[in-house]
């Protein structure tokens, strides 16, 4: 463990290294697709290994910042989980939007998770999920099912330990045309400042 | 015994090339004012002989075994001629003239009876759309041809899908022919209507109510039978184009040849849209998807003898459907279909046997990995047939068929990935002639399925002339075998739900029973039916909790809906002055769900029709006008969510001109007059008043 601690240390520094000459460190926009086809257990993600995480108890770990159920996030707190988690819609969309949000404007209003109440087959049932983030698709109704369609909306999501990313949902359907898998495009600010350049 | 047997097949065969030589028949036809007629198609009844007049009206035909045969003579525009010839010298002459009509019922149809018989001797209703009309209306699609001609077909869009409904009946009731055979691919009974080229169809044939007797399974609600073009002329060449808003594109080509004791004909399409979206609200959801079709058809037709022909065949189409979905893949549809028909005279008796295959394959194009092409589901049908037409007495005809069916369906969805049924049949026909003006026709059809087992289907038509009306009644069991995917489903939806099929399923059938009037001048013609029909052992999806399942909700079909259908048929075509013409249809349907007691969902109770024609024709030019106007009653439907919707009537009106010179014919027109826009109906899915332009041109005509 503490080796890799170590080599992505190095990695991290001759990224920064190399970027000297901007007055702000860029930090690298990566791209993951969960696949979160249940409709009954959450698959847990976390920024800072950018890859799913196995999570005993989701209401006291801090290792997750976004948890997936078919089209529904939750973030690490508020009645999701005890960390910071928490999410902010941008309004900016899309790469040009992604791009534009390099710093979170002081006055953004972050929310927690909540239990709201989610039209389904037959009336409304309710789900805790992160109220911000459930604007990230909007449904087209259509005779032969409906579609899940991204919004293209940035959020802004702190993680469970406090720290910063933007996010945006790209897409419901899988490569191989299955659903639920949920790909997304990121940057995540592990100093904790933030700048998301 | 087998060396007898093999001598005794020689022998038939042989024997007519032997008589090859024969004799001539030649001859002028024709028309009104002694002008001649070119292009008429001339046939002998009892051979597999056909040929067309040349630019002089005259024919000629050889190689005829003396004896006694029916001559007809077809030509658009004018009533059929059928005439009962002697040909017993070397050479034969006969010159005929035509009556102009715009009502043909001499006109020969195939699918009452499954064997040719003309329109007025049919005792089975029978409405033929012809590929002339179509033309001059600037139809191009067989859809659209269906539900502008024929009261009660009406068709939905939904979405990707095209669904149709006949009489109230949604198309799992009814049975789509090319040339008496099924067609692979069905989606709950709709097929890839797209796939139907007008290029290659002669005639549309349409018969409401059951003909399970000859045609077995999903003959309850009518059949509709495409008959493809023969090949009668020794050069035909034809290039066609129809453009429309959103650069919708239908052009091809066909060229047909003719030298001895061969025939070819090639036919290429390719049609392509932009597509348009008149529900904004839903961008990734389009009206009418943009997409690209391919079509290359071949025929041949092998005549070694007047008595013997042979017909190989095969037809490659794909469509590939553009994404405007949020999704990452696109379907792509390829299908393959070839056949072989033979067709033996022995005097005025004929045997005729078939073999067809048709492959059916569904694909995903998977944009994000190299466009690769991933197998949806693939569905395989193949037919052999002998049948046997006899003339035990001038009165009294028995056709008589053997005929072994094989499905073979592949889908992901599918417990194993592939399933297989099989259906052994025998089927006997009696067309029984009693005195001049009755005609009896006695159907049975008895067949042996893999899944369920034996099964009969019997059918008694019967018809009374009284010139000018003939009276028909019918009365006959239709029935629909549960499709592979009833019986052999498997779909788990992400946990929520599962569709199980259920292999106890037995099939669904039906009781029908009709009455209709005729009545025809040459200044009119009309007809009016009545018709019951009673559905039992209706599959439906059922909520079950199976005793081996866990909390998941299963679904299951089961034999357990029934349903009553009755209704009226209206058809009339009225000469006002001449070259004047007003026709309308108009269908009325009751349906009933017999457990809800309410109306069966996506059914019209009221629709019809009204057209006014124009036609003025000279020497080396004709005209052709016509205003027409489609309505369609209210229609019921069931919401996602368990309510019941209502989409409100609504007509739609569309003008064609058409002008036909020598070889050249130009025909505009335009579509939903009135700019009529109703989102969210399935039926009307118009986007508005569209202007079209076709051009047609006939390569056979140029001197």
């Amino acid at each position: 463990m503490k080796k890799y601690v170590f080599l992505s240390a190095i990695i991290i520094a001759s990224i920064v290294s190399c970027k000297k000459e901007n007055t702000t460190p860029s930090i690298q926009a990566l791209t993951f697709e969960v696949k979160s086809t249940s409709s009954t257990t959450w698959k847990y993600f976390s920024f800072a290994t950018n890859d799913t995480v196995t999570v005993t108890d989701p209401s006291t770990s801090t290792t997750w910042d976004l948890a997936f159920q078919r089209y529904r996030i939750k973030t690490n707190g508020g009645l999701s989980g005890n960390g910071f988690g928490s999410a902010a819609n941008s309004y900016k969309k899309g790469q040009t939007g992604f791009d534009e949000l390099t710093v979170i404007p002081d006055t953004t209003t972050f929310f927690g998770d909540a239990s709201i109440s989610i039209a389904v087959q037959q009336g409304y049932a309710s789900y805790i999920v992160n109220p911000a983030l459930y604007t990230w698709f909007t449904l087209e109704f259509a005779p032969q099912g409906t579609q899940i369609v991204p919004s293209d909306y940035i959020y802004v999501v702190k993680t469970g330990t406090g720290k910063y990313a933007k996010v945006w949902f790209k897409s419901y359907y899988s490569a191989t045309n299955l659903s639920g898998y949920v790909t997304f495009q990121y940057k995540y600010q592990p100093d904790g400042s933030k700048n998301l350049q | 015994m087998l060396r007898r047997i093999q001598i005794f097949f020689l022998f038939i065969f042989i024997t007519p090339v032997i008589f090859s030589q024969g004799v001539t028949l030649s001859g002028y036809i024709a028309g009104p004012d002694s002008i001649f007629v070119p292009g008429a198609t001339i046939t002998l009844s009892g051979t597999t002989l056909g040929t067309v007049t040349d630019k002089k009206g005259f024919y000629k035909m050889s190689k005829i075994i003396p004896g006694t045969y029916t001559l007809r003579v077809s030509f658009v525009g004018f009533e059929t001629l059928e005439k009962k010839v002697n040909i017993s010298n070397p050479e034969n002459h006969f010159d005929f003239s035509l009556k102009e009509s715009n009502i043909d019922l001499n006109e020969v149809v195939v699918t009452g009876t499954k064997s040719e018989i003309t329109l007025k001797n049919v005792p089975v209703l029978t409405q033929v759309i012809s590929a002339r009309k179509m033309l001059e209306l600037g139809i191009t699609n067989a859809t659209d041809a269906l539900q502008n001609m024929v009261p009660g077909i009406n068709i939905r869009h939904e979405g990707t899908l095209v669904k149709v409904t006949l009489q109230g009946m949604d198309a799992k009731y009814v049975l789509f022919l090319i040339d008496g055979e099924r067609i692979a691919g069905e989606v709950d009974g709709d097929i890839d209507y797209s796939m139907l080229n007008l290029e290659n169809i002669d005639r549309i044939e349409v018969i409401k109510g059951a003909s399970s007797s000859l045609y077995g399974s999903n003959a309850i609600g009518g059949v509709i039978n495409i008959i493809t073009k023969k090949i009668n002329e020794p050069f035909d060449a034809k290039l066609y184009s129809r453009y429309s808003k959103y650069n919708e594109l239908y052009t091809g080509g066909s060229i047909a040849l003719k030298k001895g004791i061969i025939g070819s004909r090639t036919s290429i399409n390719f049609s392509r849209t932009d597509g348009y979206d008149i529900t904004p609200d839903s961008p990734h959801d389009w009206t009418q998807n943009p997409y690209t079709t391919y079509q290359i058809s071949q025929k041949f037709e092998i005549t070694p003898s007047s008595k013997f022909s042979l017909i190989p065949y095969f037809t490659y189409y794909q469509f590939e459907r553009a994404n405007v979905s949020a999704k990452h893949a696109h379907d792509l549809y390829i299908d393959l279909n070839a056949g072989l028909k033979g067709q033996y005279f022995i005097g005025r008796n004929s045997i005729d046997f078939s073999y067809y295959r048709d492959r059916y394959n569904t694909y995903s194009i998977l944009e994000q990995l190299n466009n690769r092409r991933d197998t949806v589901s693939y569905d395989i049908i193949q037919t052999f047939r002998v049948q046997g037409n006899f003339h035990i007495s001038d009165k009294n005809i028995l056709t008589a068929g053997l005929e072994y069916n094989t499905e073979r369906l592949f889908s992901i969805r599918m417990e194993g990935g592939i399933q297989n049924a099989s259906e052994a049949v025998i089927y006997l026909q009696e067309d029984i002639h009693m005195g001049e003006r009755w005609n009896l026709i006695a159907g049975l059809r008895g067949s042996n399925h893999s899944s369920y087992g034996l099964h009969a289907a019997p059918k008694l038509s019967l018809m009374y002339k009284l010139e000018p009306f003939n009276f028909r009644a019918s009365a006959g069991t239709g029935f629909r075998s549960p499709a592979l995917k009833d019986l052999y489903l498997y779909f788990e939806h992400f946990g929520q739900f599962i569709i199980e099929g259920n292999p106890q399923l037995k099939p669904e059938s039906s009781k029908y029973l009709s009455g209709s009037a005729e009545f025809s001048r040459p200044w009119n013609n009309s007809s009016v039916s009545v018709y019951r029909n009673v559905l039992s052992n209706m599959i439906t999806e059922e909520l079950v909790q199976l005793p081996d399942s866990s909390s998941e909700t299963t679904y299951t079909y089961q034999n357990i809906a029934s349903a009553t259908i009755y209704g009226v048929d209206f058809l009339s075509k009225q000469k006002i002055i001449k070259g004047v013409w007003v026709s309308a249809g108009y269908s009325y349907v009751h349906s009933r769900d017999n457990e809800t007691h309410n109306q069966l969902y996506n059914t019209t109770k009221n629709s019809g029709n009204i057209s006014v024609d124009y036609n003025f024709s000279k020497k080396n030019y004709s005209f052709t006008a016509q205003l027409y106007c489609q309505l369609m009653g209210e229609r019921v439907y069931l919401n996602p969510d368990g309510t019941t919707g209502y989409d409100r009537p609504y007509s739609s009106w569309r003008f064609t001109i058409s002008q036909e010179y020598k070889w050249l014919r130009i025909s505009a027109g335009l579509d939903n007059i009135f700019g009529v826009v109703i989102p969210q109906n399935y039926d009307f899915i118009s986007p508005g008043r569209r202007f079209f332009v076709g051009m047609n041109i006939d390569f056979g005509k140029i001197k």
